[in-house]
């Protein structure tokens, strides 16, 4: 079932739906008032409408976030909410908000931007609550015990991306790039349950040594994107062992929260505890690290950084990285994407001389 | 009987094939454009070369098939990018080469070579058409010197003018200001290989400037750029007599150690 | 930090700096530069302004080892800085500086040798190429020993002084405040003077000393006494003829931007409203030629501050009011002794880069409506996306909203490799013909960046 049909589908269940653009947010808030959350990372659209809106140094996913809403693919959505992740996301938001006549709407969530410790978790918290009242105006309250529901539904789904990116790292997922993150990426927009159920099924389906000598490397980026890319890489003998991809690997909690008293201040923890990004502030040595793990864990051959064009967190980041990795011995291969239709030779040409450096 | 290999480098403006005896000298080598049918001016190409040499196809122990249309060639025996290809061609031409500087007509690259004339790191443009062959070509038609004649243009120059563009279509309206100025054609060019240099010179210090260097490609021909990219990164550069095979040369040198 | 430094620190700002430009200022005098006609005579605080910013920069080489640097942005509670003692710089100070020496290009060229993409903000990527190089028009930066940001004007400083923070090895303190759709929850200022008096505590650990309030009290009152003279300062140009430009206002910003806190800031500006305020009486025009009054949006252009500020003049066109320089007179006033964190979350956290676009609507009107614009300008600024992203769609409605003519130019504050001048003098052009026909409705047809083509 393609996603418009699922979603309508939980409509027709009686959910309420809400466009949630990237990056991190408290989905299991949205499942708890009965709202199924769509993330809006890369609709497969040209920016016509939205040019006449935004500046051609913008990026990519904005410049489509704002193309589905200009063409009405948005209409069904009953909410569209905006977590703070970027300057350009940030100012999206306010254009569709304030610019656009949408504020019925538009809601908005700030993950803050600096570990603050206990300031943080208190303004976490409290913004949940706010966003909680905001969603009853919207959609009605919570049932009693909703909210702890909805945690152990996260939790599942948590484990099960977890189980699944174990079973790749450990050679023991035979399904090739693009079969994995079309798994994987049906989260954003499944109903938890099914996507629970969805991620076991792929893994059980899926579990077994892949046959080919595929050479293991880990992705740092946003997205696996060009769509066709991770295909591309099936063609080139390359397997995505980890990733460290905002839209991806990098909002999974990779180690487990304790369980505690209130629902509220364990869900502010589990936010608190993804791991590190660039659009929290997080620092080039903690972001470094992780991919060194990742690479450690996965046994992976080198790096590749997938930026997009204009993403300003990422390109900041990448050549300390890049710099951290290889000071390490590790291999590294840059690449940028502008998100077009098709993966571009050149991309594919860079990928090659790369493996060529490798054998 | 002589073994021989080829390696044939189909780009999108041009594609050329060298012939490579077991020592991986030269015996045969061509250069075509290229059509839209990128299999066909492959073959073309490598027809032609073979001719040269005094060869055919049958005798070919193995073909490297490199550049935009590697993927298409059905007599290629193994594909291999043009990044690896060129380093093994300029390390042929200059051995111990650390650098390759490679300016085409679509693209140009920055290759850092490791000891044994390994790929360390790599560097390309080939999304923005300043910084290659077409950049040239847009400014050599602006001032109506033709390609080959911006060069020697560029040498006789007196005056140092400054171009700030980076972008191609920008840079035009610059030199059409320029001449409206006045300035003399030999300044200009002069200015606009500048400009190039500098631009060739930030995608070098991507992978590092390092020595010995090579400078490929079509416009290795030109003379005053080289020389400015040379200052700009205090690196003398060794230019092949033949700049545009090395591609295909080094695919043909790969091609005779697949055997 | 030695005492050596200390001293010689001392040593230049009593006597080497003073003597050094009292020198320059004989040598300047002795030539004499010939008036430009279409504009008013020039602002004769120019030549002090020059002088304070000379020995700010002069200082600033002396100040390592003497005492604490910190490098702060521009929307940062310097104020607790300065109750400490440290001796601020700020980078994107510098980076105008470099924009309008036109020396931004070959300093970026550093930071893009390194890997940083030419797409990130410039500002960011001279700082970045000058902590790879050493480049800078200004003699010497001192190293910093403490990174000071808040992310009010944008999330990209975040990213850039995190960079520094690595590269250079030293500590950064972040002060987060977030963006505020609508009216700030109680939650969102609390989590700002929270982290303000968190701040305090570890100033005293870095510094070693102990906080100072009195200090900070007298800084908040300076503080706040600056930016009001600067809001007045902005206020003469609802005078027709405006005393001086937008151009000028450009220029005369970097004191409350880089000094504020410190009586040098407000006796600059007690100077420079002095003056102003005589040219108001005396009806002493910036341009004679004065026939429409603009307003500007977005930073300076500051590699072409000149040939603008000409093509404006040759057009009877004066900028008598922006958003930029309007940021620093408008949440000085929350600063309240009495409330010290609270204000400043209010002060710092209220800014308008950090809030909707429907409030930057309002204030635009506002303004547009206090000095009497009929036209505006839309500096779409490709690296500042906080300030750029929604200009199209802010100048349609503004358009409608004040029957005003708008147009936009594309370029940036610093790097003019991507900037064509051609471009913008064409749609400056028909803009600037489109005023001559009077006011209605529509934006301007010709030379357009709505749809940006």
């Amino acid at each position: 079932m393609g996603r418009t049909e699922y979603l309508i589908a939980q409509k027709e269940m009686g959910r309420k739906v809400a466009a949630v653009w990237p990056a991190r947010y408290p989905a299991e808030l949205l499942w708890a008032h009965g709202i199924c959350p769509a993330e809006v990372w890369d609709p497969p659209l040209e920016p016509e409408r939205a040019s006449g809106h935004l500046q051609p140094y913008v990026c990519g996913i904005v410049q489509r976030g704002l193309e589905l809403l200009l063409s009405g693919g948005l209409r069904p959505a009953d909410i569209l909410l905006f977590p703070h992740t970027c300057d350009s996301l940030q100012n999206l938001a306010t254009m569709v908000r304030d610019l656009g006549g949408e504020a019925r709407r538009c809601l908005f969530f700030y993950p803050p931007k600096r570990d603050a410790g206990e300031r943080a978790i208190a303004y976490l918290m409290a913004q949940l609550r706010d966003l909680s009242g905001e969603l009853t105006l919207h959609v009605g309250p919570m049932n009693a015990g909703a909210l702890e529901d909805a945690m152990e539904l996260g939790s599942q789904r948590t484990e099960a991306m977890r189980r699944l990116y174990d079973l790749r790292a450990e050679g023991r997922l035979s399904a090739g790039n693009a079969a994995f993150y079309a798994a994987v990426r049906a989260c954003e927009f499944l109903w938890p349950e099914d996507a629970v159920h969805s991620l076991h099924t792929f893994a059980k389906e899926q579990e077994g040594t892949p046959s080919d000598e595929a050479v293991p490397l880990v992705f740092s980026g946003v997205l696996p994107q060009p769509a066709d890319f991770m295909e591309k890489l099936d063609g080139l003998g390359v397997r995505v062992v980890e990733d460290d991809f905002l839209g991806c690997g990098r909002r999974i909690v990779r180690r487990t929260i304790p369980a505690g008293e209130d629902p509220w201040r364990v869900l502010a923890e589990r936010m608190q505890a993804l791991p590190p990004c660039c659009t929290q502030g997080a620092s080039v040595g903690d972001r470094t690290n992780f991919i060194l793990e990742l690479v450690r864990r996965s046994r992976a051959r080198g790096v590749v950084i997938l930026d997009v064009k204009f993403c300003e967190p990422e390109l900041f980041d990448a050549p300390l990285i890049v710099a951290g990795l290889r000071e390490s011995g590790v291999p590294v291969l840059i690449l940028e994407t502008e998100m077009e239709p098709r993966t571009p030779a050149g991309m594919l040409t860079r990928m090659e001389a790369f493996l060529e450096t490798l054998s | 009987m002589t073994i021989l290999a080829a390696g044939v480098d189909v780009g999108s403006l041009t594609t050329k094939a060298v012939v490579v005896d077991g020592a991986g000298r030269k015996v045969g080598w061509s250069l075509v454009e290229s059509s839209p049918h990128l299999a066909e001016t492959g073959r073309e190409a490598l027809d032609a070369a073979l001719g040269m040499a005094g060869a055919t196809l049958g005798e070919l122990s193995a073909i490297v098939g490199t550049g935009y249309g590697r993927a298409v060639l059905p007599f290629a025996t193994k594909q291999v990018t043009e990044i690896t290809c060129h380093a093994m061609g300029a390390a042929r031409i200059f051995p111990g080469t650390r650098l390759v500087v490679d300016v085409g007509g679509q693209d140009s690259k920055a290759i850092r070579l490791g000891n044994g004339g390994d790929v360390l790191d790599f560097a390309m443009n080939d999304k923005c058409a300043a910084g290659t062959g077409k950049f040239l070509n847009a400014m050599a038609a602006t001032l109506r010197t033709g390609l080959d004649g911006l060069g020697p243009e560029g040498l006789k120059s007196r005056k140092q003018l400054t171009m700030s563009s980076t972008c191609t279509v920008f840079a035009e309206s610059e030199v059409i200001s320029l001449i409206a100025q006045g300035e003399s054609v030999p300044d200009i060019v002069h200015a606009v290989h500048r400009a190039m240099a500098k631009r060739l010179s930030g995608l070098v210090r991507l992978v590092g400037a390092a020595e010995p260097a090579v400078f490929s490609g079509g416009v290795a021909l030109n003379v005053d750029l080289v020389r400015l990219l040379e200052e700009a990164l205090e690196v003398r550069f060794s230019v092949p007599d033949q700049p545009q095979l090395v591609g295909a040369l080094g695919a043909a040198v790969l091609a005779m150690g697949t055997k | 930090m030695s005492l050596r430094d200390k001293v010689r620190y001392r040593m230049m700002k009593d006597v080497g700096l003073p003597a050094a430009m009292g020198i320059d200022r004989l040598r300047k005098a002795r030539r004499v530069r010939p008036r430009d006609p279409l504009f008013g005579p020039p602002l004769e605080s120019s030549g002090a302004l020059k002088n304070l910013m000379m020995r700010h920069y002069g200082l600033a080489r002396y100040a390592e080892g003497a005492m604490p640097v910190a490098w702060v942005t521009s929307g940062a509670p310097v104020e607790l800085l300065r109750a400490f003692g440290f001796y601020t710089v700020y980078p994107e100070n510098h980076g105008a500086v470099c924009g309008a020496r036109r020396v931004a290009p070959d300093i970026c060229a550093e930071a893009e040798a390194a890997g940083f993409s030419q797409d990130l903000c410039s500002y960011a990527r001279i700082d970045i190429g000058h902590a790879l190089s050493g480049k800078t028009p200004v003699g010497k930066l001192p190293r910093p020993d403490l990174l000071f940001c808040t992310n009010n004007i944008c999330q990209t400083i975040l990213y850039w002084f995190k960079d520094l923070s690595h590269m250079y090895g030293i500590p950064l303190i972040v002060l987060d405040t977030p963006f505020l759709y609508g009216e700030p929850a109680a939650a969102t200022m609390d989590y700002v003077s929270g982290q303000i008096r968190d701040m305090v505590t570890a100033l005293e650990r870095i510094t070693g000393k102990p906080f100072d309030e009195a200090r900070l009290a007298e800084v908040l009152e300076s503080s706040r006494r600056g930016s009001e003279l600067w809001g007045k300062v902005l206020a003469t140009m609802r005078h027709r003829p405006a005393p001086m430009t937008i151009f000028d206002a450009f220029v005369h910003l970097a004191p409350v931007v880089s000094l504020r806190g410190l009586p040098v800031c407000e006796r600059y500006y007690e100077g420079l409203l002095a003056e102003l305020e005589d040219r108001v009486e005396r009806n002493v025009a910036a341009v004679p030629g004065e026939r429409h009054r603009l307003m500007w949006d977005n930073i300076a252009i500051w590699f072409a501050l000149k040939p603008m500020s000409r093509f404006f003049a040759e057009n009877g066109c004066v900028g008598v009011a922006g958003t930029y320089t309007n940021a620093w007179a408008e949440t000085a006033h929350h600063l309240d002794l009495k409330d010290p964190w609270g204000s400043m979350a209010r002060a710092y956290g209220l800014i308008f880069l950090n809030r909707d676009l429907g409030y930057r609507l309002d204030l635009m009107a506002r303004i547009a409506a206090e000095y009497a614009a009929d036209g505006l300008v839309l500096h779409s600024a490709r690296s500042c996306k906080p300030y750029s992203v929604g200009q199209y769609d802010i100048r349609r409605k503004l358009s409608e909203r004040l029957g005003i003519r708008t147009v936009v130019i594309e370029a940036d504050m610093t790097d003019f490799r991507a900037y064509s001048e051609e471009q913008a003098k064409t749609r400056l052009a028909a803009f600037f013909e489109s005023l001559e026909g009077g006011r209605d409705g529509a934006a301007a047809a010709a030379g357009g960046g709505g749809s940006g083509a």
